[in-house]
C-alpha cells in the first residue's frame, strides 16, 4: 500500500475506492517500515468505509495488524448516521492499566523485593483460565457490572480518592446487565480480582527519569521512587461480550446493506436497537474491568503492608491514575469549528486530554490528564500527560503501549533455548510467571521500541513525556 | 487424517488446517484448538456432551463449532479431547464430545484464547481435500 508522508511523524493513506475519509498513521522513519510489512495500513483504509466515519481512520505509532481494527485505531463516528463496531473496542473491552505510587524510595524495598514479588503472585490469581478469590452471586455479579469500581470501594476495597483518579470515576453510565448474554454471566463469577495472562502483568518499579518537575509531582511522582502498575482487563465476560456481538452484528451488517471488506469490521448503527443494546453490554465489561483492577489494588496495598510492615500513612499507596485502551465512547468534539456528539472507538488506544478540560478529574485540572504507556517486561514504561493537540486532531487519543512486532510464534523461536528469566535478573528485573509460554512470548524483542514510540507522540503533539518507569520487579500472566 | 500448522500473525494466532473432507478439516481443527489450549492433550475418564453449533456456510459454522469448544474449556472448566461429528451440513453440526476436566494443578496451561475471530477467515475445497485459516484472539 502507497502511503503518502506529510511529516515527520504522519503519513496518509489517501482515500481510494469505498473510504469515506483518508486515513493518517502516526509513526517516525524506523517504525513506519515495520507497520508497512504487516497489514496494518489496509486495515486502517478498511475502517474508513465503514458509514458515518469523520476525518480520518486514525493509526497510533505503537499500531500493528489486528483483525478488523488495526491495534492502535483510533475512529470516531457520527451519533446520527456512524456506526458502533465491537471489533473496534476489542475483544478484552476496558482494557487498562492503573498505575499507584508510593512514598518509599528504591533503597527501602531492595531486601524485601523477592518476598513482596512471591506474595503479590500468591495474592493476586494469573495465568490462563484463573479464578479469583472472589466467587461473585447473580446480585453482586450485578451490582459489579453497574458500579464498577465502586462496587469494590463500598465493599472497603479501596477509597473516594481511588475513583476520583479513574476515569469516567471508574464507572460507566448506561450498563444494563439485561444485555448480557447467560455464558458473559457465568465467565463473570469467578474472575474477578484476577489478572489473565497474555500481555498482562503486576509490575513493581522505580521513577527511574523525570521530564517535567511540576506534572510529575501533581502526580505524587518523584525520581527514584517506587511505583506498581496493574495491566488487565474484562477478562472472560468482556471476550464473551465482544464475541456474542459480533455474531449478531454480522447479521445487522447484512440486514443494514453496509458492505464490509472484513467480517470482524461488523457493526451496527449507533441508534439502531442492536447497537444501543452492545453500548449497554460494553459498559457492563467496562465497570467490570474497572472493579477488576480495584480490587487487585486493593490486595497490593495489603502485601505491601503485611510484607514492610508499613502502615498507609507511611506507604501512601496512592492512585496516580487508570485509564482504559479498548474501549468506545460517547464525546463532545469539534469538527470543523463545529461541536459535535461522536462515538470514539479506541482500540489500543488511551485518551489524552489537556490541562483544563472538564473530563480532567479535579486533583490534576491544571496540568493534564495522565496518560499511562506500559513498555515490555525489559525496559521502561511511560507516563505522559494530555494536550489540546489531541484534543484538535485525533479526538483526543495517543498511544496505549509499545505495540508487538513479533509474533508469538517468531517470539517462542527467539527464545528457545534462552534462560529468559535469569537474563532480565542479571538486567535487575525479578521476573514470575504463570505459563510456560508467558515469558517467552512476551521477550523484550517482541516489542517495538517504547522510547521510540513515545518520542513519536511527543513529536506529533499528541502528548508529553512526564516520567519514565523502569521495571524491578514483574508478574507475568 | 488431518493436519494442522501455525502461520504466522503479529498478534495472534493463526491456523492454517486441512482435513481430507469436511468432516475431517472440522475434527482436525477441534484438536489444533485443543493444543493451542493446553499444549498436551490430556486422557482419562471422559464425560461426554452434546455440541451443536450453526452457521451460514461452512466458514461461520467452523467458527461456531470452535467457539462452542472453547466455552466448554473457559466457561465450564472441561477439555474436549474426543469429537464424534454426528451430523454436519451447511447450516448445522451435531457431535458428541468426550471431555476431561481441566486440572491447572496436574495440566499443562499454554495459551489464552479470547476467541475465535471472523478475521481473514477462508475454508477452501481443493484435490487434496479440504482446507482453512481461522485466526484466533490470544
Amino acid at each position: 500500500m502507497e502511503l503518502v508522508q506529510r511529516d515527520a511523524y504522519r503519513w496518509e493513506v489517501p482515500k481510494t475506492g469505498r473510504m469515506a475519509v483518508p486515513g493518517l498513521i502516526f509513526s517516525d522513519d524506523v517504525m513506519i517500515e515495520d507497520i508497512l510489512r504487516d497489514r496494518g495500513p489496509v486495515q486502517v483504509a478498511n475502517v474508513a468505509t465503514l458509514p458515518g466515519i469523520l476525518t480520518h481512520s486514525l493509526a497510533m505509532p505503537d499500531m500493528h495488524w489486528g483483525y478488523g481494527f488495526p491495534i492502535g485505531g483510533v475512529a470516531a463516528f457520527d451519533i446520527k448516521n456512524g456506526v458502533i463496531s465491537p471489533g473496534g473496542v476489542g475483544y478484552d473491552i476496558n482494557c487498562g492499566v492503573r498505575l499507584i505510587r508510593t512514598e518509599l524510595e528504591h533503597g527501602r524495598i531492595k531486601k524485601k523485593l523477592e518476598e513482596l514479588i512471591m506474595e503479590l503472585f500468591r495474592a493476586i490469581p494469573s495465568g490462563v483460565g484463573s479464578k479469583g478469590r472472589l466467587h461473585l452471586n447473580e446480585k453482586d455479579e450485578r451490582s459489579v457490572l453497574t458500579r464498577g469500581a465502586r462496587w469494590a470501594v463500598e465493599r472497603g476495597m479501596g477509597g473516594e480518592e481511588d475513583l476520583v483518579r479513574t476515569e469516567d470515576g471508574g464507572v460507566m453510565e448506561g450498563a444494563e446487565p439485561e444485555a448480557l448474554s447467560e455464558r458473559a454471566l457465568t465467565r463473570g463469577k469467578d474472575q474477578l480480582g484476577t489478572l489473565g495472562s497474555g500481555n498482562h502483568f503486576l509490575e513493581i518499579g522505580v521513577v527511574d527519569e523525570v521530564y517535567d518537575d511540576r506534572t510529575a509531582r501533581a502526580f505524587g511522582l518523584f525520581t527514584n521512587g517506587v511505583v506498581v502498575q496493574i495491566h488487565s482487563g474484562s477478562r472472560g465476560l468482556g471476550y464473551q461480550v465482544c464475541d456474542d456481538f459480533l455474531k449478531i452484528m454480522g447479521r445487522v451488517t447484512a440486514r443494514e446493506g453496509i458492505d464490509i471488506p472484513d467480517r470482524q469490521l461488523a457493526c451496527a448503527p449507533i441508534g439502531s436497537d442492536e447497537g444501543r443494546e452492545y453500548y449497554s453490554a460494553m459498559a457492563c465489561a467496562a465497570n467490570y474491568a474497572w472493579a477488576n483492577r480495584q480490587v487487585m489494588l486493593h490486595w497490593t496495598r495489603e502485601v505491601f503492608m503485611r510484607v514492610l510492615n508499613l502502615s498507609p500513612v507511611e506507604l501512601k499507596m496512592n492512585m496516580v491514575y487508570d485509564v482504559c485502551h479498548n474501549i468506545a465512547k460517547f464525546e463532545r468534539h469539534t469538527i470543523d469549528g463545529k461541536k459535535r456528539e461522536v462515538c470514539v472507538h479506541r482500540k489500543g488506544a488511551t485518551r489524552s486530554l489537556p490541562p483544563g478540560h472538564p473530563l480532567v478529574p479535579g486533583p490534576y485540572r491544571d496540568v493534564g490528564q495522565p496518560i499511562l504507556i506500559p513498555g515490555d517486561m525489559g525496559t521502561a514504561s511511560y507516563v505522559l500527560v494530555g494536550t489540546e493537540n489531541a484534543v484538535a486532531e485525533t479526538f483526543a487519543s495517543t498511544c496505549h503501549g509499545a505495540g508487538r512486532v513479533l509474533s508469538r510464534k517468531a517470539a517462542k523461536q527467539k527464545a528457545q533455548g534462552r534462560a529468559i528469566a535469569r537474563e532480565l535478573e542479571d538486567q535487575g528485573i525479578l521476573v514470575m510467571a504463570a505459563g510456560k509460554n508467558a515469558l517467552a512470548e512476551e521477550i523484550p524483542e517482541a516489542y517495538k521500541d517504547v522510547d521510540r514510540v513515545v518520542a513519536a507522540v511527543e513529536g506529533a503533539g499528541l502528548s508529553r513525556k512526564v516520567a519514565r518507569l523502569k521495571p524491578i520487579g514483574v508478574i507475568k500472566g | 487424517m488431518g493436519s494442522w500448522e501455525f502461520l504466522d500473525h503479529t498478534a495472534d494466532v493463526r491456523l492454517f488446517v486441512r482435513g481430507g473432507d469436511i468432516h475431517d478439516l472440522f475434527i482436525t481443527a477441534a484438536r489444533a484448538l485443543m493444543e493451542v489450549l493446553v499444549g498436551v492433550v490430556p486422557t482419562g475418564d471422559l464425560e461426554y456432551r452434546t455440541v451443536r453449533a450453526e452457521g451460514e456456510g461452512f466458514e461461520e459454522l467452523l467458527v461456531d463449532w470452535l467457539r462452542e469448544l472453547l466455552f466448554l474449556f473457559q466457561g465450564e472448566g472441561v477439555i474436549a479431547v474426543k469429537h464424534d461429528i454426528i451430523e454436519i451440513d451447511r447450516m448445522h453440526l451435531i457431535a458428541r464430545c468426550g471431555c476431561a476436566a481441566f486440572d491447572p494443578m496436574k495440566m499443562s496451561m499454554a495459551t489464552d484464547v479470547k476467541a475465535i475471530t471472523y478475521h481473514d477467515l477462508v475454508v477452501t475445497e481443493d484435490d487434496r481435500g479440504v482446507s482453512a485459516r481461522i485466526v484466533c484472539d490470544v
